[in-house]
């Protein structure tokens, strides 16, 4: 129960987290298909930062099920697909728990990169996924929604360094979020 | 399994039905993702904030509203009047059935789907025409088709289980129409008075060979092959009993015309044709002069890419003549919102967390009846398509969402009672700095854009022409008639692909488009309802 409570709380983190980043974006230049977009790319993805502050308090064995709460977090703020968010944050999740087995994910550098590299993989994916059911859904005469071209191939490039600046500054409040402590396993 | 192990498969899978959707499955990752609507008032800034940088217009919401609705009625009384021939006169002995195109099927483009008004009167043959032009004939009625269903074992059991369940009956009042476009349609014609005024009796049906793409209708077997300009007519007067062509008697198929084309100059069709030709040097000249062809086609007054409305010519069930002009002034004509297909929607969030996308959510979902495609609408104008429905809510990809397409109709600010222009589909390309939505518009080659743009200006003399843009048939979920904005043609605009235009065509700016502010209203039924009488055979209601 107290670990279940831990997940429930992951999802809010994650969906408030996205909510802030949709407000941010709120401000920024329309969406287009070149370099406004690339720069409304500046926003950080703030839910990839939850889900590897996370996974830095609890390790890679729950990687699925963190990436679950954070999909269900995330599904209130994007029409992206639940399987594509899903994929997405496992593979995210997933990337930053290996890391941590290295060393602790509190270092600098190993922050930087899991969150860095994450908001990176995960932003192409969901343009991956995009290219192919549009791609498919033409082909086939289907009716499909998103437009991939390729200026916006830079953008998942420009939230990634944002996403790591706030993950290199804002790390100890993101570690510290409430809720995590409920989700550590004791060793003893 | 260990940890490791499944975690990539359940990577591995999720990433697969990303790609490769399924039924079932995304249903459970529905209920999965049903807590995120408990998030949506976490969204409310960013609501507010989009709100407040909307393009502001001048004037009460009720009286736009009452305007607009206006100007789609008169939209749509000009749509349901172009059907009707103008130039041409029905013969006595026709019923026409008034039909409104459907949704396309598939990827064909030389069979439209048509609701008509009347279902029982259509019969397999029947000529179709959209004002004085002859567009192809009926080629399928999938509702008197006997059902194809036939359930082995296997399927027998899914079903007793309610895991599977029988397809879905065709619309009664659903026809299909092959167009004369298509390769394996033919229809009888005639040039009343050639270039040397003769007249020609021939054979069209299917596109004629041009490298450059541009449309036209090919000719077979030509009473005169020396024939080369002048307006085709239908003509079919051998017709059998159980023939219809003769009812499409005199309804114009296109204008002749010539052209010398530029072959596909490659050297390895130069050194296939030359020994031929018996050419006498490799030089540029004789090159070209060989390379070129004589092509003959029929260039169609309308664009196929373009109809919305037509008449199939049924012939009478009584002695007495029909009074056509009657039956016109006397067409049903509801307005778009009043069908009955509409269900009110609250916005949950404005916005997505994904940079490159426009989308919202409302809380209407599957469980209220909402499917893909479905139109969400502000007042009476479109402010986007449902993307993904779930249970309890939906994302909607906004008309701002890049990549959003929408068959388009053209109607001119200053006559806006005269027949619309059929746009084709136009793309959004997002939203300009000013808050203006971009649409790409590729004018088709056989577009009637220029034909109408000369029909709008004054003094003979084609310019910009100011217009108000709106959705026409042919999508799933989206009736026509419902407002996008206000843009201008530009004068010089060009079908694509030709010397005075790029492939790109043209970005047309549209301004006073839907504020994404709300209030809503979700289509809960399909494009048509009972715009055309189709409910009077027995179909369900709409909820």
């Amino acid at each position: 129960m107290k670990r279940a409570s831990g997940f429930v709380l992951v999802a809010f983190w994650v969906a408030f987290a996205c909510a802030l980043q949709v407000a941010l974006l709120a401000f920024g230049p329309w969406v287009d298909l070149g370099t406004a977009s690339v720069t409304r790319a500046l926003v950080p993805d703030l839910g990839i930062c939850v889900l590897v502050a996370a996974v830095a308090r609890v390790g890679r064995h729950d990687a699925v099920g963190l990436a679950i709460a954070a999909t269900v977090g995330r599904a209130a703020f994007t029409g992206a697909t639940p399987f594509a968010l899903l994929a997405g944050s496992i593979v995210v999740a997933y990337l930053a728990g290996s890391l941590g087995r290295m060393a602790e994910l509190d270092r600098p550098f190993l922050r930087v990169t899991s969150a860095g590299v994450g908001a990176l993989l995960f932003g192409w994916w969901l343009l991956f996924v995009d290219f192919v059911r549009v791609g498919e859904a033409r082909a086939s005469g289907a009716l499909s929604f998103g437009e991939v071209v390729a200026p916006l191939a830079w953008a998942p490039l420009v939230t990634a360094f944002t996403t790591a600046l706030v993950a290199f500054a804002l790390w100890p409040m993101l570690r510290a979020l409430p809720g995590l402590r409920r989700l550590e396993r004791s060793v003893f | 399994m260990s940890s490791r192990a499944a975690t990539v498969t359940i990577a591995g899978v999720s990433a697969l039905l990303a790609l490769r959707p399924f039924g079932p499955m995304d249903r459970l990752a529905d209920l999965v993702t049903l807590p995120s609507r408990a998030a949506a008032p976490l969204g409310l800034p960013a609501t507010l904030v989009t709100e407040f940088r909307a393009p502001k217009e001048s004037g009460a919401d009720e009286t736009r509203l009452a305007g607009e609705s206006e100007l789609s009625v008169q939209l749509e009384e000009a749509v349901l009047f172009s059907a009707w021939p103008t130039e041409v006169e029905l013969r006595p002995d026709v019923k026409p059935v008034v039909g409104e195109v459907d949704a396309r099927l598939g990827r064909s483009r030389d069979v439209i789907r048509v609701r008509v008004a009347d279902p029982k009167r259509v019969e397999l043959g029947q000529p179709v025409v959209a004002g004085d032009v002859y567009i192809g004939r009926v080629s399928r009625i999938p509702f008197r088709e006997p059902s194809a269903d036939d359930p082995g074992l296997l399927e027998r059991l899914m079903r007793a289980l309610r895991l599977s369940s029988p397809p879905l009956e065709p619309p009664r009042d659903a026809v299909d129409v092959a167009l004369v476009t298509g390769a394996d349609q033919r229809v009888g014609g005639l040039v009343l008075e050639d270039q040397e005024g003769n007249s020609c009796a021939l054979v069209v049906g299917g596109l004629a060979w041009r490298p450059d793409d541009v449309v036209w209708l090919a000719i077979h077997a030509p009473e005169r092959r020396s024939t080369s300009q002048g307006v085709v007519e239908v003509s079919e007067p051998l017709g059998l009993d159980e023939d219809f062509g003769v009812l499409g008697e005199g309804f114009k198929i296109g204008r002749l015309r010539a052209a010398e084309v530029a072959r596909p100059d490659t050297d390895s069709e130069w050194a296939f044709m030359r020994p031929l030709s018996g050419a006498e040097d490799d030089s540029r000249a004789s090159r070209s002069e060989l390379m070129t062809r004589r092509i003959v086609g029929i260039q169609s007054y309308i664009d196929f890419r373009g109809i919305n409305q037509v008449l199939v010519l049924a012939p009478s069930e009584g002695a007495e003549p029909v009074d056509h002009d009657r039956m016109r002034e006397e067409m049903p004509l509801t307005p778009v919102l009043q069908d009955g297909g509409w269900g009110g929607a609250r916005l949950l969030v404005t916005g997505d967390a994904v940079p490159w996308r426009s989308t919202l959510r409302v809380d209407r979902g599957i469980r209220d009846g909402l499917e893909v495609g479905a139109a969400l609408v502000e007042g009476v104008r479109l402010a986007g398509r449902v993307s993904d429905p779930r249970p309890m809510a939906s994302a909607v990809a906004t008309v701002f969402d890049p990549g959003f397409s929408v068959n388009v109709l053209a109607q001119s600010e200053e006559d806006p009672k005269a027949p619309p222009l059929a746009m084709g589909r136009l793309t959004s390309e997002g939203r300009a700095a000013d808050g203006s939505l971009l649409l790409r518009w590729l004018p088709d080659r056989g577009t009637a854009w220029p034909a109408w743009a000369l029909d709008s200006s004054t003094g003979g003399r084609s310019r910009d022409v100011e217009v108000t843009l709106w959705t026409g048939s042919g999508m799933v979920r989206v009736p026509r008639g419902l407002r996008i904005g206000r843009a201008t043609l530009p004068a010089d605009a060009r079908p694509a692909g030709t010397a005075a235009d790029s492939e790109e065509g043209c970005l047309l700016r549209v301004e006073e488009t839907a504020s994404l502010r709300g209030p809503f209203q979700v289509r809960l039924g399909g494009a048509r309802l009972s715009r055309t009488d189709a409910l009077a055979d027995g179909e369900a209601a709409p909820r």
